[in-house]
């Protein structure tokens, strides 16, 4: 019965999405109509698939999980769509007039336009690509949860990846980015139908009166849950780890790859603006994910393996009817195929563009589009490897993605502040940063003088300590030299 | 606002070689455009029209700067990072919820008003530029 619902809302979502993309997609099938649906995607296509890449698993199953877990931490979820937004009012119109203006079509394009510079371009292709298969590994991850779920325990974590990855690369070719909107159309409604069922009903599952008492019996049952820093308090996810991690998160969030070009693809500014408005209200409904997770605390639920990530799933499997198991793993398939393919395609056209192309002049198109999209392929084995090798919670992984992510960010918020940054201060800002994330010895010393801070904020703000200070120390070259 | 620098130049001879041969290329798959109308099938498809910007100026244009009403977009920061702290080790429960959480979603709401506030600004500025 779980099986059959998941393959019925997966499935019907791929015949309409199907349906809608050939409706929509009238002639020219070129590289830009695939990756950008043409530029001309209205405001409510536009918010559905601007929410539909909030609404992740790293939302829905990380943050009930995390909640469980750890409690109180999971409140970064409220901190993560509100002062991204912000930035975005900003940010976003910015970026979507320079790429309209100048016919821009990834990120990458836009570093190499804005700071003149092929050579950056294919290093912030490459940077974007890495942060990019980090995302990708949550989705994956979830997915992977719930085949094992619809398969029953006979089949190993490794065949469970495997089928994901699969049909996460099936989605991407069977429906470009205009029929990913339909389907993330269909997952927040969905979406929302489950959250309905799922907290209208869980307080008197786990025996208390209202919703209400369950935050109630949670405080007093567990009242470290409920404030900073939370169950484990070794961890250290105390409110300068909230607060590092929501500004690492707010500063990120647009300058993903794909986020980057959605922006490009807005029918306007306002159309942007309006968007950024409207957004963080949507994320008030965590509240009911936070509440499940505190539920399934009440409920004594015990996770998998003690794997946070798999707890909804087990807790709604433990205490609701098949139905409505199969309705949650349907939608949660849902929740990782949309955002995982737009990520995966915007990898493929990233690789493609950014780095074949400048490498390979001389490549003919047909052999580009062949070429990105085998490279989608082999960024979807990349995530798989990464899948079997981890073991953190969706939210960890998706920190380490917005990590790797920021450090692009001193790039994009220079090309719009200070004019005269020069494209090597911005790669030494990359290389300074990268090396605090990635080089141990760095890391350990970073965590050592930043006591509890996300790492990723500190590594962005070497970074861009780094970029600005040489743009500013160093006079720029005098060669006022004219191309013409 | 400081003024723009000057123009500079950083692509060479070699780059701007390339880049005259793939306006070329360009071009020429204009001209192929109705083919790539007939060919329904997504694996048979063209590929770019546009792939590289070709209206690239001597230097790139203004950059955004900041204006004062940006300054509205801080407040949500002070909101809910900033008394985050302060939140945390109140021991109020209204409505029996943890209050650090309500002062998140609380912040949500601020930030809502104040993105909503400044767009109405925005509005208005732009009408009267218009009308001007």
């Amino acid at each position: 019965m779980i099986l059959t619902i998941i393959l019925l809302i997966v499935g019907g979502t791929v015949a309409g999405s199907m349906l809608y993309g050939r409706r929509r997609q009238q002639a020219a099938r070129n590289m830009e109509e695939w990756a950008l649906g043409g530029r001309k995607l209205g405001t409510l296509v536009f918010w559905f698939l601007n929410a539909g890449e909030i609404y992740t698993t790293f939302a829905v199953l990380g943050i009930s999980g995390f909640a469980w877990a750890y409690g109180a931490p999971a409140y970064l979820a409220f901190c993560s769509v509100s002062l991204a937004a912000a930035v975005g009012y900003w940010l976003t119109p910015l970026i979507h007039a320079y790429g309209r203006r100048h016919g821009l079509v990834t990120q990458a394009d836009f570093f190499a336009h804005r700071y003149q510079a092929p050579w950056l371009g294919i290093c912030v292709a490459v940077a974007g690509l890495v942060a990019l298969v980090v995302y990708v590994q949550i989705q994956v991850t979830a997915l992977t949860l719930v085949v094992r779920l619809a398969a029953g325990p006979a089949v190993s974590q490794e065949a469970a990846a495997f089928v994901s990855v699969v049909s996460m690369l099936l989605f991407v070719f069977l429906a470009g980015l205009r029929s990913a909107a339909f389907a993330a159309g269909v997952k927040d409604v969905l979406m929302l139908i489950v959250v309905i069922v799922l907290a209208w009903t869980v307080a008197g599952l786990v025996g208390e009166a209202s919703v209400l008492d369950v935050f109630h019996g949670v405080a007093q049952r567990f009242p470290e849950a409920t404030r900073f820093p939370g169950l484990k308090p070794a961890l250290g996810l105390d409110v300068t780890w909230l607060v590092t991690s929501a500004i690492n998160v707010a500063l990120g969030t647009y300058i993903f790859p794909h986020m980057f070009q959605l922006c490009y693809s807005a029918g306007s500014g306002d159309t942007i603006r309006r968007n950024a408005v409207l957004q963080p209200i949507y994320s008030l409904s965590y509240f009911f994910i936070i509440l499940l997770g505190f539920a399934a605390l009440l409920a004594g639920t015990a996770a998998p393996g003690g794997d946070p990530n798999a707890l909804l799933l087990a807790f709604v499997g433990q205490r609701y009817p098949a139905w409505v198991l199969g309705l949650l793993a349907g939608t949660a398939s849902l929740l990782a195929l949309v955002p995982g393919s737009v990520l995966l395609l915007t990898c493929g056209s990233i690789f493609g563009r950014n780095v074949l192309r400048p490498l390979f002049p001389a490549m003919d198109d047909r052999r580009e589009l062949l070429a990105s999209r085998l490279a989608m392929i082999g960024f979807a084995a990349i995530a798989l490897y990464l899948t079997l090798g981890a073991s953190g919670s969706l939210v960890e992984v998706g920190l380490s993605a917005y990590a790797a992510i920021g450090m692009l960010a001193p790039g994009v918020y220079c090309a719009f502040l200070l004019r005269r940054t020069q494209p090597w201060a911005i790669l030494a800002g990359l290389v300074t940063g990268y090396a605090i994330l990635w080089v141990p010895a760095l890391t350990a010393a970073a965590a050592a003088l930043f006591v509890h801070w996300e790492i990723g904020l500190v590594a962005l703000l070497a970074n861009a300590l780094v970029a600005v200070s040489l743009t500013l120390l160093i006079p720029a070259r005098a060669t006022p030299l004219r191309a013409s | 606002m400081e003024p723009p620098d000057p123009p500079r130049l950083i692509a060479g001879p070699v780059f701007r070689q390339t880049q005259r041969k793939r306006m070329a290329i360009v071009i020429a798959r204009n001209a192929r455009c109705g083919q790539a109308a007939a060919s329904a099938l997504l694996w048979k498809s063209e590929s770019p029209i546009v792939t590289e910007p070709l209206d690239r100026p001597p230097y790139p244009e203004s950059p955004g700067g900041l204006k004062k009403a940006d300054l509205l977009l801080v407040l949500p920061f002070i909101w809910q990072l900033g008394f985050a702290s302060w939140a945390n080790g109140v021991a109020w429960a209204p409505l029996g919820l943890p209050f650090p959480m309500v002062w998140q979603m609380a912040g949500i709401v601020f930030a809502t008003g104040i993105l909503a506030l400044r767009y109405r600004l925005d509005r208005a500025r732009r009408a009267a530029e218009n009308a001007a």
